[in-house]
């Protein structure tokens, strides 16, 4: 793959929070229109570094970084970068699904009210297309009016792709999406991803290596050599090879289990 | 801290089941040969009977590395070991038919006079297929890609053995013709041997290394 596929390049990045360096030196290119997973044990940096890739770490007190995450040739990093627009175009998928308390309808369509769009049948035509994109459409087209917060917890996470959906991003973030819902619901975000890769670059950090397994076409693996140290990238390749037969003994070990 | 210390001992028993199954293949092949030199047809029945402890040994592997597989999901050498275990007790188990097929065959030399030059051949290439099924047992024992590789080169004499009965045989003698046809297919069957032990060569490389190779 040559580096013009690549949506984001990561260069020598690394994040303080405060005097502790939580992640060190890491470079890692992000291709576009492919899922890239994000796995290492609990502590390694692996959600620090998702969250650098929209800035999200921004609204922490005390975080500091150094180098630099390129988007489409610019580095997010530099003065003066839209943060604003930079969150429109790089979405952001939570652990546990956090609808606004609102309708599922107004769930979606809040995203596209804030940039300005105010036509009845344009929205309407937004939150239908997101939910149909985020597989909710069939499931919840009788009910738009109804709280968001009242859907299953698999429902619930697919009405905030959804809403990430509804502002037309370019990248999708997910941090551990999975893992507070059921194993089927998980099976229908999986799916998802995969349907949803003809139009978006994801990354997704997941502490269940068998679902990065199954959903990424790239990996990368994250590991805290000593405690008290950074979290350092140890290995990124095909996701292919990373499982069948990985470069870096301490990859083998992770993934086989042999330490956890 | 080692998280997954269940699975790995019951992948370490199917590493031992394996090493027995070649054990007991490795012996078959030399009452194999020990049937053949002697031209002793109770012998070969004996190995056709016997032949049921092999399939059962398949039997048990290729269960136990399903369910590993099934249950398990394991990954990267714990995958390949799995799958390496299940391909070669399915090669040790044709070893195991071929033993059966040569002991059918002697019993149909019940008659003949193999003459020495047949005999010392024939044991030759027993011999040398009995110390390429071992060293491929090693390599995979020991996890040694030198030593599976070397299997290659072996298997080139045995091939060369091979050709020399339709070569080397008495074209004027009409008894000879017939015994030969009869000779002949069993050295096809102890050349298959030679070359499923380099098809655990061969897997063994994978194991290792995780790349596919084809020795030549």
């Amino acid at each position: 793959m040559s580096a013009n596929d690549n949506k984001m390049d990561i260069k020598n990045l690394s994040m303080f929070y405060g005097d502790f360096k939580a992640i060190e030196d890491i470079s890692l290119d992000i291709p576009a229109q492919r899922i890239t997973a994000l796995i290492g044990p609990s502590g390694c940096g692996k959600s620090t570094l998702v969250r650098c890739l929209n800035r999200m770490n921004d609204l922490i007190n005390g975080v500091r970084v150094e180098g630099e995450v390129i988007l489409d040739g610019e580095n997010m990093y530099s003065p003066g970068y839209d943060t604003i627009a930079l969150r429109r175009r790089v979405g952001m998928v939570f652990q546990r699904p956090n609808p606004f308390p609102k309708s599922i309808y107004e769930n979606v369509a809040y995203g596209p009210k804030l940039g300005g769009i105010k036509k009845k049948d344009e929205l309407d035509a937004i939150v239908e297309d997101s939910l149909k994109k985020a597989a909710l459409w069939s499931e919840v087209k009788q009910n738009l009016q109804e709280s968001g917060q009242r859907l299953s917890g698999g429902q619930q996470q697919r009405l905030c792709i959804a809403r990430v959906i509804a502002v037309e991003p370019e990248v999708i973030l997910f941090d551990e999406p999975c893992s507070a819902i059921d194993p089927v619901a998980t099976q229908l975000i999986e799916d998802l991803m995969a349907e949803l890769k003809k139009n978006y670059t994801m990354v997704i950090v997941t502490h269940n290596m068998q679902q990065a397994a199954r959903v990424s076409d790239y990996t990368a693996f994250l590991l805290v050599q000593e405690q008290g140290e950074p979290g350092r990238l140890i290995e990124y390749g095909e996701t292919n090879t990373i499982f069948t037969n990985p470069e870096d003994e301490r990859t083998e070990r992770y993934i086989t289990g042999r330490f956890g | 801290m080692e998280v997954r210390k269940t699975f790995h001992e019951q992948l370490d028993e199917l590493y031992r089941d394996l090493l027995k199954m070649a054990n007991t293949s490795v012996e078959t092949i030399e009452r194999t040969r020990a049937a053949f030199a002697s031209m002793d047809a109770s012998q070969a029945s004996s190995i056709i009977d016997d032949d049921d402890v092999i399939d059962e040994f398949v039997m048990k592997i290729e269960e136990t590395g399903i369910e590993l597989l099934a249950r398990q999901a394991p990954v990267a050498i714990d995958l390949r070991t799995i799958i390496v275990i299940m391909r070669v007790a399915q090669h040790l188990e044709r070893v195991g038919d071929l033993c059966v097929n040569i002991s059918k065959a002697i019993a149909n030399l019940d008659g003949y006079t193999v003459s020495p030059w047949i005999q010392e051949n024939m044991d030759e290439m027993f011999q040398r297929s009995i110390k390429m099924t071992v060293r491929a047992v090693e390599a995979f024992r020991e996890r040694d890609v030198a030593k599976a590789e070397e299997l290659s080169k072996m298997d080139d004499t045995v091939d060369r053995i091979n050709r020399t009965f339709l070569t080397s045989y008495n074209k004027e003698s009409e008894d000879e013709l017939e015994l030969i046809i009869r000779v002949v297919m069993i050295a096809r069957f102890i050349e298959r041997i030679a070359d499923h032990a380099v098809d655990i060569g061969e897997n063994v490389h994978y194991m290792v290394t995780g790349e596919f190779v084809e020795f030549s």
